[in-house]
């Protein structure tokens, strides 16, 4: 076969080329430590380190979850923590001060340090975190959560609760609202009517048993009271049924006389009035609980332990079922920062296991970005020698042929 | 008979000078690029004369050889653009500083810091400077690609420019070469210069000759056809502007005063190498950004909407809300399109990132070709809507339309967007419009808020379940669902506060009233005795419009009594339910089917394998174009060795050819002495 003269010197600069920009590459990437610098290289890894790059941003998320997560619910412990060492003084006080053997003075000093357990507990529970917001406060942040008025205190956040992300599928409460941890006692059960004409009727009601009128609310839910124009009266449950009152009377077809009515039901009684005959009328009944506190709860012993006793039976009574009460109530309050507690302490491991296996799952994620990203070294650094051989071999036989030509020997 | 061997001599003599030359013409232009050797061919001369004359001066090469060699110069040419223009996508998409992910996941990463604590304002600043940091990010995408769209532009021209001087000079050299062959001179240096002109072409444009009277005039002619050089004229490339798209030029063709459009018939070269990056690659991928960019925008506009604010007040647009995109009219269409004609969008999660093509085809019916699978709706399968505002509702997938009587233009929605054409008086047929939804997207992508407490990361309502529930009942979820800005929730109120209370179970299955609490002293009934289902959502309406307004999920079951109170959560600044709701996004299926990173991981897919294919076509072309230009050279390319030894053997000749005369020379000096 037949070659010309330029091609000998063109196949040879070709090949020197190549085998430099070979060298060149390999050399690269030995430096870099990257397996491939762009797509070309490797369009399906490179969409792979895409997605890596990806599920390791979230898990740096996750942990900063985590993290303020654990801050935050550190300082709910130790707070309620502080608040239960309180109420526990405040328990022993109550049982000191129930003793019937302390006097009129004896029950003002102890009134004294029940006043600072008060101030100490609310400036407990309208803590606030570093940056300044409310931590019992619900969703209002920026609301002070137990406020002064007219000498009790009164909840003036809500129930929100802030849900956290910590893991793929996994969302945690961080926060805890004020209303759940610490309005746990019950307050005057309160029953009232939507409907009656105010002009002509009304309802009064005597809860003699809240416990038992709570379970009858259960089982019927709202009451619907009807009285037709003829002036009979029907009580219906929330699903329509007749409802019966304690003594099994179903309450149906009734005609109060003159518009004054009495029900009588487990745990409480319903007194009516009701308009003139020849009007129908009908009104709901509803049953719910005054939102109070443990704070309240302490005023009032506050209030009763500056209440004179000495030498008035009728006071000492009195007393004696304030403290009594109070003890219940402390109770309550008691068991209910525990099982705040422990909620807190299960969402803190909960925690901890998220943090366990997001480190995991980061360090099967990293190595295997690393598996592709990264260059193996070995691999690598074998090319490398073998193109520095291919390199000198061109440039040794391009010096061997070059000098050959007729012309040298005519 | 002497002065036959005188006359035989010189001849001998000037054959081998002649031979000579030729052999230092072949020796000196070793290095000469598209040279081809000559050789020297002798031939007895016609008897009765003796003695030897040159019959030609051949010029080895062989034609197909040549010509291969030009096609594949074309195809590496092509390569080589492709590859160059890829590399800068390639880039971009990978790089950690301007890829699209990356910088996603910085914007979720502060988002989620927000959701830690979207009270503190270091956070919400932090989620609004990732937010720009985002928007730049695409915008400087669409800038760089945008970049290099003019730069094929100006690049075209440049190579349209050469490609006119060099088909000048080739029509030139056609008529010199005419000449030559005219007078019978030796031309076979110009055939080698029109031969390296032509391989020069190719680089730019895929070239055939053809020759009608043995290779002295040859006509160039393009891949369709159209010929570019014939005899002493050459047709003229021009860069001109799009049609319908200005920016997206064509290459015509003159040949006189008319021009015509060649830029499907490039083939390969540059110039086809260009235009095949631009429509392959580099639209296409304007195009998914551009869609990104749209998707993400609204999809976080219309959650952020669901929210509210350190204010109280409910979101605003989180993103500068893109509602047109781009269309434009063929430059020979007759009907007079109104500026009120406007291509917007009814579902950006149904948006392909496609351009369209729409054709008049009779009165009031048109036919829509979606141009990146060539898919083709009619009219006539269209549902039918009586009126504008019905189109963009409940769009069937072969798309809904609404004929104006008024202006016999036509608005027709499917894929996601909606194209109003307004027109003066009835569309004509042929007319063509192009549609391009998406394009622009990333362009117009920017940020709409900038002071953080206008961040709406807390939910606008707020359960409060009443302190003497004893059942289990616990709210699950409460979703906006009417976040729009004719929202009844926009004036940072509820109109109407509900209560949610629970009847007694009958058979196990509980019910629940509805009440309106606006006045608490005297609640009104709304709904009796709904069926409760524990995990259904129960949708509240709106008092006024009765559109749908929000929706609460419920879980577990509750005690008869039980009640719920939805009020305005004014104050509720610590609530993170909206912040959580868009970190959600993230992992929604939002663009077509797929979260946003899965989406830009699939353009990633795209582009690298794009590139890879390139590159391997690169790396193929090479070496054939090398192949060929070798079995060229070994036919036509000069060997310094085997012009040694021709010199030698010329020269030899060429001395035997002087004994020649002095043999004459000494006959006639013999012949002059023995007359005296």
């Amino acid at each position: 076969m037949r070659i010309s003269t330029t091609q000998i010197y063109t196949e040879a600069n070709r090949n020197m080329m190549e085998g430099q920009s070979e060298l060149a590459k390999i050399q690269n990437k030995i430096s870099s430590g990257k397996n491939f610098t762009s797509l070309t290289e490797d369009p399906v890894g490179a969409n792979r380190v895409v997605n890596l790059k990806r599920e390791l941003a979230r898990f740096d998320t996750f942990q900063s979850n985590i993290d303020a997560t654990r801050r935050r619910l550190a300082l709910e412990e130790t707070t309620i923590s502080d608040i239960n060492t309180a109420l526990d003084r405040a328990r022993e006080l109550t049982i000191q001060a129930a003793n019937n053997t302390l006097t009129d003075s004896d029950r003002l000093g102890i009134s004294y340090e029940f006043e600072q357990i008060v101030d100490y507990v609310a400036n407990l529970m309208n803590t606030r975190d570093a940056k300044g917001e409310y931590l019992f406060s619900g969703s209002k942040g920026t609301t002070q959560p137990y406020q002064l008025s007219s000498g009790r205190y009164s909840f003036k956040g809500d129930d929100g609760q802030r849900e956290i992300q910590i893991a793929g599928s996994v969302y945690l409460k961080s926060t805890d609202s004020g209303r759940e941890i610490f309005n746990s006692i019950k307050g005057d059960p309160v029953v009232s009517q939507f409907g009656l004409d105010a002009s002509t009727s009304s309802m009064t009601t005597t809860v003699s048993d809240a416990t038992l009128y709570e379970k009858f609310v259960g089982l019927h839910g709202d009451l619907t009271l009807t009285k037709t124009a003829a002036g009979l009266v029907t009580l219906t449950d929330s699903t329509g049924q007749i409802v019966s009152d304690v003594n099994n009377v179903p309450i149906s077809g009734i005609a109060p006389a003159g518009g004054v009515y009495t029900i009588e039901l487990e745990g409480s009684t319903l007194n009516f009035t009701l308009g003139a005959v020849g009007a129908a009328e009908s009104t709901r009944i509803t049953y719910s609980r005054d939102d109070t506190n443990i704070l309240n709860a302490l005023l009032d012993s506050f209030d009763a332990l500056q209440t004179s006793a000495d030498s008035d039976p009728a006071a000492l009574a009195a007393f004696n079922l304030q403290m009594a009460t109070m003890l219940g109530q402390l109770d309550v309050a008691q068991a209910k920062l525990s099982e705040t507690t422990a909620s807190i302490g299960a969402r803190q491991k909960a925690v901890d296991y998220s943090e366990y296996s997001n480190t995991d799952f980061k360090l099967l994620t990293e190595s295997t970005l690393s598996s592709i990203v990264d260059l193996d070294y070995a691999a690598a650094s074998t090319d490398l020698a073998k193109r520095q051989l291919a390199l000198q071999a061109a440039y040794a036989s391009f010096a061997k042929i070059q000098g050959l030509s007729l012309f040298e020997y005519i | 008979m002497s002065s036959g061997l005188l006359s035989i001599g010189t001849q001998a003599l000037n054959a081998n000078s002649t031979a000579l030359a030729y052999t230092g013409q072949n020796i000196s232009n070793v290095n000469t690029e598209g040279y081809t050797r000559q050789t020297v061919n002798f031939a007895t001369q016609e008897p009765p004369i003796l003695g030897v004359a040159i019959q030609d001066i051949q010029r080895i090469t062989d034609k197909y050889l040549v010509e291969q060699v030009w096609r594949d110069q074309s195809a590496l040419s092509s390569s080589e653009q492709q590859a160059k223009k890829i590399e800068l996508l390639d880039k971009l998409m990978i790089s950690d500083t301007t890829n699209l992910s990356a910088a996603m996941d910085k914007y979720f990463a502060a988002l989620q810091g927000a959701v830690d604590d979207p009270l503190y304002i270091a956070n919400r600043q932090l989620v609004l400077a990732e937010a720009s940091s985002l928007v730049s990010t695409f915008k400087n995408f669409d800038a760089l690609l945008e970049e290099q769209l003019s730069a094929i532009t100006t690049e075209s021209r440049t190579i349209v420019s050469s490609i006119n001087a060099i088909t000048a000079n080739l029509a030139n050299l056609n008529i010199k070469i005419g000449t030559l062959a005219g007078s019978g001179q030796n031309y076979n240096s110009l055939l080698d210069e029109r031969d390296q002109l032509v391989k020069e072409l190719s680089r730019y444009i895929s070239v055939d000759v053809m020759s009608s009277d043995g290779g002295v005039t040859q006509t160039v002619i393009l891949a369709s056809g159209e010929p570019l050089v014939s005899s002493g004229k050459a047709a003229r490339l021009e860069v001109a502007d799009g049609n319908p798209d200005p920016s997206q030029i064509q290459i015509q063709l003159f040949r006189g005063a008319s021009g015509s459009d060649i830029s499907g018939l490039l083939g390969e070269g540059e110039l086809g190498g260009l235009f095949e990056y631009r429509d392959e690659i580099l639209q296409p991928a304007r195009n998914e950004i551009g869609r990104l960019a749209l998707v993400f925008s609204e999809t976080m506009n219309e959650q952020h909407r669901k929210g509210i604010d350190l204010n109280g007040l409910m979101g605003q647009d989180l993103f500068v809300p893109i509602k047109d995109g781009l269309y434009s009219a063929k430059t020979t269409n007759q009907t007079s399109v109104l500026e009120t004609t406007r291509l917007s969008y009814y579902d950006v999660g149904q948006l392909t990132a496609s351009d369209y093509e729409v054709e008049i085809t009779g009165l009031n019916t048109f036919r829509i070709t979606r141009l990146s699978d060539g898919y083709i709706f009619e009219s006539n399968k269209m549902t039918a809507r009586s009126s504008e505002a019905q189109v963009p509702n409940d769009v069937p997938a072969q798309g809904a339309v609404y004929f104006d009587p008024a202006s016999r233009g036509f608005t027709v929605s499917l894929d996601g967007f909606i194209f109003n054409l307004d027109t003066a008086d009835t569309p004509k047929k042929s007319d063509l419009f192009l549609l391009q939804p998406t394009i622009s997207g990333s362009r117009n992508i920017g940020l709409a808020i900038s002071n953080p407490a206008s961040l709406a990361l807390a939910s606008p309502l707020r359960v409060t379940p009443n302190q003497t529930n004893g059942g289990n009942t616990e709210v699950e979820l409460i979703e906006i669902l009417d976040g729009s800005i004719t929202s009844p929730l926009r004036p940072g109120q509820l109109d109407q506060p509900v209560e949610i209370v629970f009847n007694a179970a009958v058979n196990g299955v509980y019910t629940f009233n509805v009440y309106d609490m606006s006045d608490t002293s005297n609640p009104v009934l709304i709904a009796a005795n709904q069926t409760y289902t524990s995990g259904e959502p129960i949708v509240v309406q709106d008092a006024l419009s009765s559109n749908d307004l929000y929706q609460i999920t419920l879980r577990n079951l509750p005690r008869a009594g039980d009640r719920f109170l939805i009020e305005y959560n004014t104050d509720g600044v610590s609530d993170n339910t909206n912040a959580l709701a868009m970190a959600n996004l993230q992992t929604s299926e939002t663009v077509k089917g797929f979260s946003y990173q899965n989406a830009y991981g699939q353009l990633l897919a795209k582009v690298g394998t794009q590139a890879n294919v390139v590159q391997v076509s690169l790396t193929a072309n090479q070496a054939i174009l090398s192949s060929s230009e070798e079995a060229l050279e070994s036919v036509r390319g000069v060997n310094l060795d085997e012009e040694a030894a021709r010199l030698i053997q010329y020269q030899q000749a060429y001395t035997a050819s002087t004994r020649l005369i002095t043999a004459y020379q000494t006959i006639f000096d013999s012949l002059i002495s023995a007359v005296r």
